[in-house]
């Protein structure tokens, strides 16, 4: 398929990392003509997954203090996105702490504001934004992949 | 790097993504005018009205958990007008909910006045709609805040 194609690019596992490679997948997205609503899912992923490896993956990034310029110096976060007819497949790799997002637990749900928990929001949306969730760890990096749906359009028929 | 434990889709797509070598490399580099700007106004009927545009990711969440902390602080009632967010992940949740959680505690409280339709579906899918008020108008925020 002509319209197949894959990028990549690595990033420090910092606060300032994490804003470069938001730059990236946003202009990426862009460029690449994917629809704003698949954007903004791929996006949301990316900002989640990566976000997570800085506060949890080696930082000490503690909840309510001030965040660090650099919270996990030393690690470092590769990002490889690739369209193949109607999927994107985007893989995130990690040197960080093991940290598998399909095994983390649901968040429960609560009705009132007094009990509710600002923890765990992130990963519940990396659930919700892609179609396909998978994890590995091999030779020291997390391998978080996902998996996003290409919307089928009267174009597509074309 | 691939494990007989990942499901058959990924194991076919990571195979493929990794015999292309990522040939396509796209620059990196920061956009500019990128931060969140934010304006906060004391209306004549006793709230707060706080107008927040741009993107509440990392990068505006830094630069918005202080204001937020400030209006827990300092306001009662509270609306915030989402309708210039284009971009919204789970910090930028956490800071209103954060701010939400103190409010309510000295018996304030806080609503979402209009956000965009991306916006509202990550407020509905990481259930923050159901805990805080999303309103489409200053006339309903006006109905939950002052009665």
């Amino acid at each position: 398929m002509g319209s197949d194609w894959s990028c990549s690019a690595v990033f420090p596992g910092t606060v300032s990392g994490v804003v470069d490679a938001a730059c990236w997948i946003e202009r990426l997205s862009a460029d690449r003509g994917i629809p704003e609503g698949l954007s903004f899912g791929i996006q949301l992923c990316v900002e989640e997954l990566l976000t997570n490896v800085v506060r949890h993956g080696g930082g000490a990034w503690l909840e309510n203090a001030e965040m660090p310029a650099a919270a996990a110096p030393g690690v470092s976060i590769s990002i490889g996105i690739m369209r193949s007819d109607d999927v994107i497949i985007l893989v995130i790799e990690d040197d960080g702490t093991p940290f598998d997002i399909t095994a983390a637990p649901a968040k429960p749900v609560h009705r009132r504001v007094e009990e509710a928990q600002p923890g765990g929001l992130g990963i519940q949306l990396v659930r919700s934004f892609s179609s396909g969730l998978a994890y590995d760890r091999t030779g020291g990096l997390n391998s978080t992949t996902l998996r996003f749906l290409w919307p089928r359009t009267a174009f597509a028929l074309l | 790097m691939i494990s007989a434990g990942m499901p058959a889709w990924c194991q076919q797509q990571l195979v493929f993504l990794r015999s292309h070598q990522f040939v396509q490399q796209v620059a990196i580099g920061r956009m500019e005018e990128r931060e969140m700007e934010w304006s906060i106004v004391d209306l004549e009927n006793g709230l707060a009205k706080v107008t927040l545009s741009g993107r509440m990711d990392l990068q505006g969440s830094m630069l918005i958990d202080p204001v937020f902390a400030g209006i827990a602080a300092e306001k009662s009632r509270v609306v915030v007008d989402m309708s210039d967010v284009t971009f919204l992940a789970s910090l930028g949740l956490r800071a209103i909910l954060v701010s939400c959680k103190a409010l309510a505690a000295k018996g304030g409280n806080l609503v979402l006045l209009n956000p965009q339709p991306v916006v509202e579906n990550v407020l509905n899918i990481s259930g923050i709609s159901s805990i805080i008020p999303v309103v489409a108008d200053m006339g309903a925020a006006e109905t939950i805040l002052l009665t």
